[in-house]
């Protein structure tokens, strides 16, 4: 297993800091109110060929940040730093050369809506490919009817309409969509959520294929905590949008430290035998608070059962108590 | 005690491409203060399923068989009888509670209108007892929201107010149609916990449909595995999860990413995909993806039998297995 010994070794993507706050505006000047505060502060850097699972409810975020991490936006606060063999790129200022754009990939939760309905599947894989002007006509055809053979689809499907297709092959035509550009990083932003459970299987095992034949780093955005598990080497769960803790996989889930993933952990459904009585589910008391009000110090304080006055006034940092493990709350600070 | 009883129900779709056999010959019972899930993916018919029991289907369904509530067929009832049934012994909750509550009206006027209606009750009752059942469900500050309306619910709050809806007229059946598909996790289980509890407290009977094995596992007593139009296997919620006897119900199972599955180690993915309601496969509907798939299978479907006691299934492949035991078992 060469493969595995390589994650965790090479720096691929620094996230520095980052901040997404979109402004909120009213009135018939539209001036701006305050600001919905997506993504409030996130570090992290990402090495090559590892999965690195992001996890958090509605609202927490992760799918913004997602978009920064890819260059859909540009955030309002820090960098985005993607480091490749041809140099570190700043992702973030929105100035980068299409080839190393190219690099860097997203899938997205619902492929009925990030598949034009008005294109073929060929058309739609072409698009990108034409732009970057890597094959010819011929070449593009072989390349890509290879693409297709891999997921499991026949020449057939080149002239169908997206429409056409049930769900999970619209989320393989994405799948090759986005490899067909020889991506190095993939934010899959909820891949499968769209899917019954027989066919997530499919892709979740199509995509650990690509990323063991191309060494392919992902970003996997999920409020699926059980698949990130099984998925991630690394997982970060967000809360209002920030880390709360961080950590390998194994060990988040051995040891969860954070009050708000232990209680995430409780809520799951679990698909087992159940012992002693139904609806006895230790849960979080009520519920996400919005983005534009977020209460001070730790945000998480109005739901957690251990907030002291402390909590109030102090936003935690991010710490780190081991092996990597960080977690943001004022319990496990010294 | 037996509460509902399905024989053989089959609801069929006249529809210009052809007839749709969403429901096809389904059988099973609910008992007295259980809840049975039924779970299957996109197009199994278990929703239809659900409101072939309501008799909430548009005009081109063909319903047939037999759907007896306390022994009678509800079938066979005028349109008026099923209104009263609707109103007083069956009720629904709804997977889009916001699209089920009326927005022009507060939640407390939705409710005393119900309770004024068919409990007849006075204003001011109706009035109190809307707020206690807000109350039941762990809506903080009954009393206040009482007089909001439904977009002042946040999701998790308006599917409380749903569940209070939903037993407000005391149902003995209650048929919740994907109650937690859409909130987040932390949300989820305190519906689960609702749920339940209201369970404990009204011995209500109640139908929960949903995609999620793990929220069948948290709440039911039995489960019933549908696959496109027909039951596959049906049993206890226990028993089903430990042995599985069917293929189908198996790569389910295995499909799932349990929190103990190990990174590297591939899911169990079910090949190919849900057939087209109108192109069924010959035989059995499952055949064409069953990984023990014999000839029999491709020629004749096979029959939904119970194998062990109250454990249904309907597989060749089970059937031989248990086969010697049925013989053994068959009275002369």
């Amino acid at each position: 297993m060469s493969l595995q010994n390589e994650v965790g070794t090479k720096e691929i993507m620094k996230i520095e800091n980052v901040k997404m706050h979109f402004p909120v505006r009213k009135g018939i000047f539209r001036q701006v109110v305050g600001y919905v505060k997506a993504v409030d502060g996130v570090s992290l850097t990402l090495t090559k060929g590892e999965t690195f699972g992001i996890v958090g409810e509605s609202g927490s975020g992760k799918t913004t940040l997602g978009r920064v991490i890819v260059g859909l936006y540009q955030p309002t606060g820090g960098k985005v730093w993607y480091v490749s063999d041809t140099g570190k790129y700043d992702i973030s200022s929105g100035k980068i050369p299409l080839r190393v754009r190219q690099k860097i990939q997203m899938i997205f939760q619902d492929p009925l809506s990030s598949l034009d309905p008005r294109f073929t599947v060929e058309k739609a894989l072409r698009e990108g490919l034409e732009i970057s002007k890597e094959y010819n006509k011929k070449e593009m055809r072989e390349y890509l009817l290879r693409l297709l053979k891999e997921v499991g689809l026949s020449q057939d499907y080149f002239g169908r309409y997206p429409h056409e297709l049930s769900g999970g092959q619209r989320q393989r035509i994405s799948v090759i969509r986005a490899m067909s550009m020889k991506p190095e990083v993939v934010v899959l932003d909820e891949p499968t959520s769209a899917l019954d459970v027989s066919v997530q299987a499919q892709t979740v095992n199509l995509l650990q294929d690509f990323q063991e034949k191309f060494n392919l780093t992902y970003v996997f955005i999920t409020h699926d905590i059980s698949l990130a598990k099984y998925l991630s080497n690394r997982i970060a769960v967000m809360y209002l949008g920030r880390i709360m803790e961080m950590a390998e996989s194994e060990e988040l889930f051995s040891n969860p430290l954070h009050p708000y993933t232990r209680a995430l952990l409780e809520s799951l459904p679990r698909f087992e035998a159940r012992k002693g009585e139904k609806g006895k589910k230790k849960t979080l008391i009520g519920e996400v608070p919005s983005p534009i009000n977020i209460p001070s110090g730790c945000r998480f304080r109005t739901r957690c059962p251990y907030a002291t006055e402390k909590c109030e006034k102090v936003e935690p940092k991010l710490i780190d108590v081991g092996n990597g493990h960080k977690v943001a709350c004022h319990l496990y600070e010294k | 005690m037996k509460l509902l009883e399905i024989r053989n129900l089959r609801t069929y779709f006249d529809t210009l491409d052809g007839i749709v056999k969403a429901v096809d010959g389904v059988s099973f019972d609910v008992d007295k203060g259980e809840i049975v899930a039924i779970v299957g993916e996109t197009g199994c018919g278990k929703s239809v399923t659900a409101r072939s029991i309501m008799r909430l289907l548009p005009k081109s369904a063909k319903i047939s068989g037999e759907i007896l509530l306390n022994g009678k067929n509800i079938l066979k009832m005028s349109p008026k009888e099923m209104e009263k049934i609707r109103q007083k012994r069956i009720s629904m909750i709804f997977q889009e509670p916001m699209t089920a509550f009326d927005p022009l009206y507060t939640i407390g006027q939705q409710f005393t209108e119900i309770l004024q209606k068919h409990e007849k009750m006075s204003k001011a009752e109706a009035y109190e007892k809307s707020v206690q059942m807000l109350e039941l469900v762990g809506i903080p500050e009954a009393k206040k929201r009482v007089d909001e309306y439904p977009h002042e619910f946040s999701g998790g709050m308006i599917q409380r107010a749903m569940i209070a809806r939903a037993l407000l007229n005391n149902p003995e059946l209650v048929i919740a149609d994907e109650p937690t598909t859409g909130l987040d996790v932390s949300i989820q289980a305190q519906i689960i916990n609702v749920i339940a509890d209201m369970q404990k407290k009204f011995k209500t009977s109640t139908i929960l449909i949903t995609h999620d094995m793990g929220v069948a596992a948290e709440l039911a007593d039995k489960i019933i595995v549908m696959y496109s139009g027909k039951i596959m296997e049906r049993g206890d919620l226990g028993e089903i999860i430990s042995s599985p006897l069917h293929p189908y119900t198996e790569g389910l199972i295995a499909a799932i990413p349990k929190l103990n599955t190990k990174k590297g180690e591939k899911l169990h993915a079910i090949p190919g995909m849900v057939p087209s309601p109108y192109a069924l496969p010959k035989g059995c509907r499952f055949h064409p993806r069953c990984y023990a798939k014999m000839d029999k299978c491709e020629k004749k479907e096979p029959p939904y039998v119970e194998v062990l006691p109250g454990r249904f299934v309907a597989c060749w492949k089970v059937l031989k297995e248990k086969g010697a035991l049925l013989n053994h078992e068959s009275p002369k």
